[in-house]
């Protein structure tokens, strides 16, 4: 039985029927919905950029290092492996001429897709390959033949929101991709993400084809807690205690508890009785996020915080005791206080004074300062958004080929948007939703009326 | 009481000039006209900043809460220049009756729109924000006031229409309060050509617009004409606002997609014209 937050995988497969994302309580959904309206009516509808999050060039005054080892970046592909075994157990057991073809259908940014690539590689699978999605605007169906083994052996395909385009001739091509590979009787894995899913459902009606998917299994308040507490790395031999700047509030649930909620699969009930004693940080974050650790995990980023050079100074004393080897002395239980103050740091300090290791503060939830959308945003911002998560991101010429937009409306939509850090291009060259925005954005989108995704 | 014993015609309910309290009926006259006007622009206002599904929800409220103003209105007025305790049902018919067949003549139609009006906001036939057509006029309805409704063409012209229309004129709504509205994209294609793939095509378009409501069906239909095929392309956009915007997309791309496909336009014989919406 697994007593140690290593020994616990928290990347794990479900059905995607069996989906559910973490949910906030009624009262403070209730309180979000009328935050965002009263945030509505009370906008100024001008197109000046918001500013992006502070948080950053604050944390700028943390030393590099010490920066990398509380919020490590992830191994995104390493991670996702061995609960991916773990999930096709059954069907890398069959035989090729049995398995059949398992779909992954997976939220943006979640790392599902790296996870996949890497398993192909350690397995030497055949990775079909798709041509670039310049190429894929030209048409045709010719590049489809012979893109299964020969020999029969197992094939992959990692990222099917590549292999079309929302154009006439791209759906023709996808659904000839789909039928062939159905047919072909074969044993393959396919890895697609969920808006590209949702609207080849409705195109190319592919949940038809491939009707048991499966999907990564939520990431809600026990799951965050043990993998954000595993990417804080120890240093000089202490922990990172992250702490609510506004109550002093430990953010992590113990592990032992994290651990007993995740294996009795629940989410909310058990950890709830820890909030008391805990900032009530990570319910926010896994709603937020729906789920999706690549979200969590940007938005954790933003969250960290170092107010000013006395923070600095306190991290830097904490530096010096643990060269020193300094031992602080126990403490019973911490002193908690339900008062939640503007400023708190005096409070908050108290409640670190004891802690073993360097204290890191994070931000009160509704301080945050995530990416939002523009006042005025509306059908331009909405179309170019779409796109982008329907297609995992595009370069900019075919935005202007596959959206029915002036050049001039399409690049100011583009900046407005990047201006306020909805939207980056990535080193792939292809212009994608940021992280930390993904949740300002699908909020746009569903108050538009679009097609969203399942998860 | 000796004062309405002698109540005859009109003019006997009506209170002294000394008794009517001018500066409260001008008042309310004010409060009134202001209220409207708060109502006129607050409701629009209102929902351009809330969600868009909101907007049909709010848009209609503006003819209600304008008759709950009149009411309001009247009911503070009326007991200030009429005498209502002396008013009685054979006063009250004894009076109209006199008055009824020179009143009627001379504001029937003025006073068939204001009934029919209190009508529609009961049976709704339209609303704020719904695209209708009314005696060939098509546009969306952007008020709905107590004589008349008001329509934007999609030419910018506003066309008032009295709302006694109802009674003996067809009132085609193409949203009836939704948020979206089929739209329909013709194309007239000579007749060699495989139509099978041609409708898949012309289904293609649609899916891929971005305008699309993909959660509503799109449909492909067809018939056969002496002078070629003629295919109607029916889909739903997002927002009904889009309807012309969202025409025009599956108009050019589907020209664009038939070109490639090397499928040519008929030429159709102008006394063919007209039949065109039998599909």
């Amino acid at each position: 039985m697994a007593s140690t937050n290593k020994d616990v995988s928290v990347w794990q497969f479900i059905a995607l029927s069996d989906f559910n994302r973490p949910t906030e309580t009624v009262s403070r959904e209730a309180v979000t919905n009328l935050r965002s309206y009263l945030r509505a009516l009370g906008r100024k509808v001008d197109s000046q950029a918001q500013p992006i999050s502070k948080t950053q060039e604050e944390l700028q005054t943390l030393p590099d290092r010490l920066f990398e080892r509380a919020v490590r970046t992830p191994e995104w592909g390493e991670m996702g492996v061995r609960g991916l075994e773990d999930a096709l157990d059954l069907w890398l057991e069959a035989e090729t001429d049995k398995a059949g073809i398992q779909v992954i259908v997976h939220g943006p940014f979640d790392g599902v897709a790296q996870s996949v690539e890497l398993l192909a590689h350690r397995r030497d699978w055949h990775v079909v390959p798709i041509p670039s999605t310049e190429k894929l605007f030209g048409g045709g169906v010719a590049w489809q033949q012979d893109i299964l083994p020969p020999d029969g052996g197992r094939w992959v395909i990692p990222r099917l929101e590549r292999s079309y385009l929302r154009h006439y001739s791209g759906l023709n091509q996808v659904r000839r991709l789909v039928e062939r590979i159905w047919q072909s009787g074969s044993a393959g894995l396919i890895t697609c993400e969920s808006w590209a899913w949702a609207y080849l459902n409705e195109a190319i009606q592919i949940s038809s084809f491939f009707p048991t998917p499966i999907t990564l299994s939520p990431f809600g308040v026990p799951r965050l807690s043990l993998w954000l507490e595993r990417m804080a790395q120890r240093t000089f031999g202490h922990r990172f205690v992250f702490r609510s700047a506004a109550s002093g509030k430990e953010i992590f649930l113990p592990t032992a508890v994290a651990i007993e909620c995740l294996q009795k699969d629940e989410d909310s009930k058990e950890a709830s009785l820890e909030n008391n004693q805990r900032s009530s940080y990570l319910r926010s974050l896994a709603v937020a996020s729906r789920g999706n650790p690549g979200i969590a995990w940007a938005i954790w980023r933003a969250s960290l915080y170092l107010a000013a050079d006395e923070d600095l100074d306190a991290v830097r004393a904490g530096i010096d005791q643990a060269h020193a080897e300094t031992e602080a002395q126990e403490s019973g239980d911490q002193e908690t206080d339900e008062d939640s103050e503007p400023v708190v740091k005096e409070k908050a300090r108290a409640a670190a004074r004891l802690d073993k290791g360097l204290t890191v503060w994070i931000r009160q939830w509704d301080d945050l300062e995530l990416p939002r959308l523009p006042a005025n945003a509306h059908t331009v911002e909405a179309f170019i958004l779409h796109a982008l998560l329907i297609h995992g991101g595009l370069p900019h010429r075919l935005l202007s080929d596959l959206l029915p937009l002036q050049p001039g409306a399409l690049l100011s939509g583009m900046r407005r948007l990047q201006a306020v850090g909805i939207v980056h291009e990535s080193i792939e060259s292809l212009w994608r939703v940021t992280p930390a925005a993904y949740p300002a954005v699908r909020s746009f989108l569903s108050r538009e009326g679009y097609l969203l995704d399942p998860l | 009481m000796d004062q309405c014993q002698e109540v005859e015609t009109l003019a006997d309910l009506l209170r002294n000039l000394e008794e009517i309290n001018l500066p409260l009926i001008a008042l309310v006259v004010v409060a009134g006209y202001l209220t409207n006007v708060l109502i006129e622009r607050g409701l629009p206002w209102l929902s351009d900043r809330l969600p868009s599904r909101f907007r049909l929800y709010i848009l209609p409220l503006g003819p209600v809460l304008r008759l709950i103003v009149f009411l309001v209105g009247f009911g503070l007025i009326i007991p200030e220049i009429i005498n209502v305790g002396c008013i009685s049902p054979q006063n009250v018919l004894a009076i109209l009756g006199a008055a009824a067949v020179a009143l009627g003549f001379a504001f029937k139609d003025l006073i068939s729109s204001i009934i029919a009006g209190v009508v529609t906001i009961f049976e709704m036939p339209y609303r704020a924000g719904d695209w209708v057509e009314i005696d060939g006029d098509y546009g969306e309805v952007t008020q709905v006031g107590l004589r008349a409704v008001k329509i934007l063409t999609p030419d910018d012209t506003v066309i008032t229409i009295p709302h006694q229309k109802l009674w003996d004129q067809n009132i085609a709504n193409s949203n009836d309060g939704r948020r979206e509205h089929m739209v329909v994209a013709d194309f007239y294609l000579e007749p060699r050509h495989e139509a099978a793939q041609v409708r898949q095509l012309l289904w293609d378009v649609a899916m891929t617009s971005p305008f699309t409501h993909l959660s509503r069906n799109v449909i492909v239909v067809l018939s056969e004409k002496p002078w070629g095929t003629h295919y109607r392309l029916k889909a739903y956009p997002i927002d009904g606002r889009d309807e012309f915007q969202f025409r025009s997309d599956l108009t050019v791309r589907g020209k664009k997609a038939l070109s490639e496909l090397g499928v040519a336009a008929a030429s159709v014989p102008i006394y063919a014209l007209g039949d065109e919406a039998s599909l």
